[in-house]
């Protein structure tokens, strides 16, 4: 065989890398960058829900949450402290991990697992969004704006193509610590919670520490996200940052394009972006998109959960493998075959 | 020398006494059998030492250190490997993964469990069955995995339940000339087995369960003479065709 699977990812990635970086050089329209921010910030936060959902088996629900914290956390830092979002951004993060961190360990604790892990993390997520609806000192319901001005100390741009480049590095930070994951003892281990706790345990796996330094990085990571969204769209509120939304945008990209491997999320939410994108240019009216477009992800989610629990990946490496000149090997080879059917309808059903 | 150690070891579920007082001691470099009627409490007695059950009474003690309570990963780190009555192999897993998470438990870095990962599947007959995931595999493919999985945690104590159901009887030999190289590899076996001709002549020392309570312990002739464990377990038949 001429080309290893292993190879082929590196390939992939370091193509994929180069695309990246060399966006700015060719596009020059803000709407186009603008686009693309909002899809790479899509796609980054589905990548760092992939990590816990579709490595670990942990359903997450309450990931919008952690996104929440990130960006109230350096908001508040900034407005009432004047601390700069740089800094801010990892304070958020350490916040959303102790608290990923404390709900996972106590789930732990008294065995909530599966389907009730994803029902409690959805508690969560909720019980936050109540709290900051009627918090005064975070303008509860309202919601907190920013200025717009030019001061790259504090994480403001007047151009877009810095945040361009900010949300790229994170992306690839994002990726880069799935790809390294995949490749060491807390991968191996994540893997085998996802396909069976019980006897992952019998096999030395502290189950309990994974899961909570999982969740933990995890949350980190889409807190810095948050922090990313507040300083881009100069505004956050219960209703954005801690609604369900970001949560089903992740759940639709990771699982449609493939849950548990490295560029299922990112493939997936590439085209939930583009098709956005695309309904909004047709002359159907701002209502009618987001109607339409709910329409296609929901039916995305049953067609993946039926008849192709691998997603878009899991297609992909199909095709490839029935090339007439590849062999099977490149489909066996890669650990990322998700969560299987049942894990997820079990768990997916009510998201519907 | 002494291994493992049960002392006056008991569960009991609600109401119900699952395993009563069991006394057992096995030596190291044995292979020990544990046998008895469906329901007596012998994969009890294994999630009680692998820590998937707490004890309600007694203790446990591995290498005369105490083990009691102990979390399934710590006992696993202590060297008590263990293998379950249907087999589990992680099935959207590849072969060669399935057993490198096995291989980490010991391993102190990737490219080591690597290595142990190799020679385990070699061990097991599964090298060339190495890429196929584990949903794919027959039931003694899957049998050979659970135990390969369970070896490269590179155990000193082995604990099989039922390594043979569902095999045929040449699967069945193969599997007991694969139990005897691992003995040879200086691994202790505790072993539980339905197929009575097997652990008959691969165990140097048996016990026999029934409900909950140990009623005999001893080699395989003495078990094979013993009254109470022909009307337990074994039948009339197989104490005429004995004797």
């Amino acid at each position: 065989m001429l080309l290893s699977a292993s190879l082929l990812r590196k390939t992939l990635f370091v193509l994929f890398v180069l695309a990246l970086l060399s966006v700015p050089f060719f596009i020059r329209s803000d709407y186009l960058l603008t686009v693309l921010i909002a899809a790479l910030f899509g796609a980054y936060i589905c990548v760092c829900w992939n990590l816990v959902a579709g490595y670990t088996g942990l359903f997450s629900l309450g990931h919008q949450a952690f996104l929440g914290l990130g960006a109230y956390t350096s908001t508040i830092l900034y407005v009432k402290y004047k601390i700069t979002p740089w800094m801010g951004m990892f304070a958020g993060g350490m916040i959303a991990a102790v608290f990923a961190a404390s709900i996972t360990f106590i789930c732990y604790r008294y065995r909530v697992k599966g389907m009730f892990f994803a029902v409690a993390t959805l508690a969560f997520g909720f019980l936050l969004q109540a709290l900051f609806m009627t918090w005064d000192y975070v303008n509860a319901s309202t919601g907190i704006w920013l200025t717009l001005q030019n001061k790259p100390a504090d994480f403001f741009f007047m151009a877009r193509v810095p945040y361009y480049w900010i949300i790229s590095v994170l992306l690839v930070i994002s990726l880069l610590v799935t790809y390294y994951l995949e490749r060491s003892r807390l991968g191996y281990y994540m893997v085998a919670i996802r396909e069976d706790e019980d006897v992952a345990e019998s096999l030395g796996v502290n189950s309990s520490q994974c899961k909570v330094i999982v969740m933990a990085l995890s949350a980190f990571l889409t807190a810095l996200g948050g922090t990313f969204y507040a300083q881009f769209y100069l505004y956050i509120s219960p209703a954005c940052v801690l609604s369900i939304e970001p949560l089903i945008s992740m759940q639709v990209g990771a699982l449609v394009g493939g849950s548990g491997t490295l560029f299922g999320p990112v493939i997936g939410w590439a085209f939930f972006s583009f098709l956005g994108e695309f309904l909004r240019g047709l002359p159907l009216g701002g209502t009618a998109v987001g109607v339409i477009s709910r329409i296609i992800w929901g039916l995305s989610l049953l067609i993946v959960i039926i008849f192709l629990p691998t997603g878009m990946i899991g297609l992909g490496r199909k095709l490839i493998s029935l090339l007439p000149f590849r062999h099977q090997k490149i489909a066996t080879q890669e650990i990322g075959s998700g969560i299987s059917p049942s894990h997820f309808t079990k768990n997916e059903k009510k998201e519907d | 020398m002494l291994l493992l150690e049960l002392t006056k070891l008991s569960r009991s579920f609600g109401g119900l006494q699952a395993v009563k007082e069991v006394d057992l001691q096995i030596n190291q470099d044995e292979i020990f059998g544990l046998i008895g009627p469906n329901g007596s409490g012998k994969t009890t007695i294994f999630n009680l030492i692998s820590g998937a059950l707490q004890l309600t009474g007694g203790s446990i003690k591995f290498k005369e250190e105490e083990i009691t309570n102990l979390k399934p990963h710590q006992i696993c780190k202590r060297g008590i490997g263990r293998t379950f009555q249907i087999a589990r192999p992680f099935a959207d897993v590849s072969v060669y993964r399935n057993v490198m998470i096995g291989a980490l438990n010991h391993a102190s870095n990737v490219s080591e469990a690597a290595h142990i990962t190799d020679e385990v599947l070699s061990v097991a007959n599964l090298f060339n069955k190495k890429d196929v995931n584990g949903k794919n595999l027959t039931i003694p493919e899957r049998r050979r995995l659970e135990l390969a999985r369970s070896l490269a945690t590179k155990p000193q104590l082995l604990m099989l339940d039922e390594p043979m159901a569902g095999l045929n009887p040449t699967e069945i030999e193969e599997m007991s000339e694969l139990l005897r190289h691992i003995r040879k590899m200086g691994i202790t076996i505790f072993i539980i087995e339905h197929v009575l001709q097997a652990i008959m002549s691969l165990s140097d020392r048996i016990a026999v369960l029934n409900y909950g309570e140990k009623i005999a312990e001893g080699t395989p002739e003495e078990i094979g003479a013993n009254h109470k464990v022909v009307e337990a377990y074994l039948g009339e038949e197989y104490f005429i065709a004995g004797s």
